[in-house]
């Protein structure tokens, strides 16, 4: 009896001793984390929206009967001094290699981009990642307006108002993106119309 | 053995990653940067002296029965301080070693040297033979990483180093160029091994069976 | 002098052929499609071939050197990797783009292994598939062959097809070589009298090439543009590189089975992945990583078809069956 009692005892009272160790460790990082996890989810939403100082998450509610279909995750609004100036989206959309996941801001008086970052993708290496450069997602700054359609054209093609240039030989990549950009553009409009003005 | 054998054994004779080739999943996976190699290597070398030092210590409380799980809720806790520890005060690392620190419970560098050698020796033993194991895994990640990082994007801890006209070769820093780079990195030292072998003109010592199960 | 007598086995068979005279016949078939290369693509071609057939000799000298191994690149099989992976390119390729690529056909997919006859996988294609990973927009930007103005062509026949971008091209300007591509893959009349001069000096038989071209129309025809059955198989036969695969890489000797039932296996399954990369795939063109996956599946082909023993007894697999 003693013979299998003592294993089990050693095992448990390790087990115990561990998770003291690791409850002591939690209590002391559980705070600093989720500080940090705030802060940089906001972080996120003020480097596409430099003008906003406060972000308030919609409930899907509110939002999610204007649009169907919508890749759209998550709406926040954003407020400058206590005044609404526009609206920051969490969306997800299908890339060339899986699931592109973007935060896109949207100003309220005219309906225009104020900013496209990437979170995460799984395009090729050296063409579609490109998406994440500033370069390309400096090309949607100020494009949309009302009831605006933005289109992608190839690499050196003839641009018009509208248009999104692609990335050379990464077009469906760049398609994603602008995919994501139209979608944040309806549902401003929805929204705007919809009288949940910011 | 003495210590200084003890030490050398873990990052040359030994080496855990290009002599004993364990612990290839992390190797491959994470060397894309050399700091991801840095950090992987001392994370993986804290949990090693500590699991070290402790199985050690309760080399002669374990019962041999249930010695394995013991060892594996040791090392999975030390893992999980080191991932917390990570996520609060180094969160740049944190993301881009990613899933990554989770697995190095399952690195068999550390099971392996719970079993072969913390298990069997001294505590000061044991903890020097967790460093040397730890350095020779930190050495060789970051002899491959850096590799990787410089040939598949031109850069070193980030730092530019070629002009704008290079264009990396992105291979290696993708899965295939981890195998290569791996594969070419264990023939150099066997080649360098074989050299020294050949120069001291006697035959090759047997590896001991000690790591690897 | 010491005198030596080695004792090998049966059977003694004599035949004049070398791999140095082999290999010569493989560079004059080339010849053609090289010089049709630099008059469609002009200096670039030119100096693409030199570099990239330099280097890969270079790579096999410096290598046997180091190695202190018997010296082999008089056998003339490094400057054929060389020339291949430098036809398989497209002409804006940059120059040292093509040196490395050679290097790495030559060190990495061949001396590594154990050279000629050891390695595993056809060399200029790994090397091209390493090239495709390590430079995807460089390996993917074509030109516009002579007598064209505009440098940068818009979209080679296979993706002009595929998505709808750009001119698709006659299969007369196909044959002469009037398409963008690779500087080796754009005139079939030039590839076709090198297939004539190797089949006229019996360097390769014609069963791989022909299991491979006619499992490769198969799908073609099957996987077509507007639904099953509809596929234009003339067009994905002239484009691309097929023919140039068809002639010059799958008839490779040691990336390829043993035994003739194995080399049509090998054809025939080259064939179904060109095209099913072709039609589904993530690439517009398939040839390079349908042969070296072929490559790899060898082994396993001549493992499964062990040719009876020269002399041995007649295999009697009926007879066991009716007992």
């Amino acid at each position: 009896m003693r013979e299998q009692l003592r294993p089990t005892i050693v095992l448990l009272l390790i087990c115990l001793a561990m998770t003291f160790c690791l409850a002591l460790v939690n209590g002391a990082t559980v705070d600093v984390i989720a500080a940090r996890q705030a802060a940089d989810a906001s972080a996120k939403r003020l480097e596409v929206m430099p003008q906003a100082d406060e972000f308030t998450e919609l409930e899907s509610a509110e939002w999610q009967s204007l649009v169907s279909d919508s890749p759209v995750t998550a709406v926040y609004q954003a407020k400058a001094d206590g005044a609404a100036v526009g609206y920051v989206y969490d969306v997800t959309v299908d890339g060339y290699g899986g699931a592109v996941s973007l935060i896109i801001a949207v100003q309220a008086d005219d309906l225009t981009l104020s900013g496209v970052r990437v979170l995460s993708h799984q395009e090729t290496a050296g063409l579609g990642a490109k998406i994440v450069e500033k370069d390309f997602l400096d090309r949607f700054a100020g494009k949309g307006g009302p009831t605006t359609v933005l289109n992608v054209i190839r690499s050196g093609g003839a641009a018009g108002p509208d248009s999104i240039e692609a990335i050379a030989s990464a077009t469906i990549s760049s398609r994603a993106v602008v995919n994501a950009a139209n979608a944040a553009l309806k549902l401003s409009e929805a929204l705007v119309n919809g009288g949940v003005t910011p | 053995m003495t210590l200084y054998r003890t030490l050398r054994n873990g990052i040359i004779d030994e080496n855990p990653t290009l002599r004993l080739v364990l612990g290839t999943c992390p190797t491959l996976a994470v060397t894309t940067a050399a700091i991801n190699g840095v950090g992987m290597g001392l994370a993986t070398t804290f949990v090693l002296i500590c699991s070290n030092i402790l199985i050690s210590l309760l080399r002669r409380v374990i019962p041999d029965k249930v010695r394995i799980p013991a060892y594996v809720v040791i090392i999975a806790s030390f893992v999980t301080i080191v991932q917390l520890l990570l996520e609060a005060y180094v969160p740049v690392l944190h993301q881009s070693l990613g899933l990554f620190i989770p697995l190095i419970v399952v690195n068999c560098i550390i099971l392996g040297r719970a079993e072969a050698f913390a298990s069997k020796n001294t505590v000061l033993y044991s903890a020097v033979d967790g460093l040397g194991m730890g350095l020779g895994f930190t050495l060789a990640l970051i002899a491959m990483s850096s590799l990787r990082e410089i040939v598949g994007a031109g850069t070193i801890f980030g730092v530019a180093i070629f002009g704008q006209n290079w264009h990396p070769m992105l291979m290696v820093a993708l899965p295939p160029g981890g195998f290569l780079t791996y594969g070419l990195l264990i023939g150099l030292m066997n080649k360098l091994q074989l050299v020294k072998v050949n120069l001291k003109t006697h035959p090759a010592p047997a590896l001991e069976e000690g790591g690897a199960k | 002098m010491e005198l030596f007598l080695t004792a090998g086995s049966s059977p003694h068979i004599k035949a004049p052929d070398t791999t140095q005279s082999i290999m010569r016949d493989v560079l004059i078939a080339l010849l053609p499609t090289t010089v049709a290369g630099i008059i469609f693509f002009g200096l670039r071609a030119l100096v693409l071939v030199l570099v990239s057939v330099i280097a890969a000799v270079a790579a096999e000298f410096v290598y046997t050197k180091l190695m202190k191994l018997p010296m082999t690149i008089m056998d003339l099989s490094a400057a054929v990797t060389g020339l291949l992976l430098a036809l398989s390119l497209s002409p804006l390729v940059p120059w040292w783009m093509a040196a490395i690529g050679a290097i790495f056909a030559i060190i990495i997919a061949k001396m590594i292994f154990g050279g000629l006859g050891q390695n595993f996988v056809n060399p200029a294609l790994a090397a091209r598939a390493m090239m495709l990973a390590s430079w995807p927009s460089q390996m993917a930007t074509f030109m516009n062959p002579w007598p064209a103005t505009d440098l940068v062509a818009s979209a080679t026949p296979l993706p002009a097809l595929r998505y709808g971008a750009g001119q698709v091209p006659t299969l007369f300007e196909s044959l002469i070589g009037r398409s963008s591509g690779s500087i080796g893959e754009v005139s079939v009349i030039a590839l076709l009298i090198g297939l004539a001069w190797l089949l006229y000096r019996r360097i390769i038989t014609v069963d791989t090439p022909l299991a491979y071209l006619a499992s490769f129309a198969f799908f073609a025809w099957l996987w077509g543009q507007d639904g099953l059955f509809t596929g234009n198989v003339l067009f994905h036969v002239l484009n691309g590189g097929f023919l140039m695969a068809a002639i010059f890489m799958v008839s490779d000797y040691t990336t390829t089975p043993m035994t003739r039932l194995g080399r049509i296996i090998f054809g025939a399954g080259a064939g179904f992945l060109t095209m099913a990369i072709r039609a589904v795939g993530g690439y517009p063109e398939g040839v390079t990583y349908a042969i070296l996956i072929m490559n790899c599946c060898v082994p396993l082909i001549d493992r499964a078809i062990v040719p009876s023993a020269f002399g041995g007894p007649k295999r009697q697999k009926k007879e066991a069956d009716h007992a």
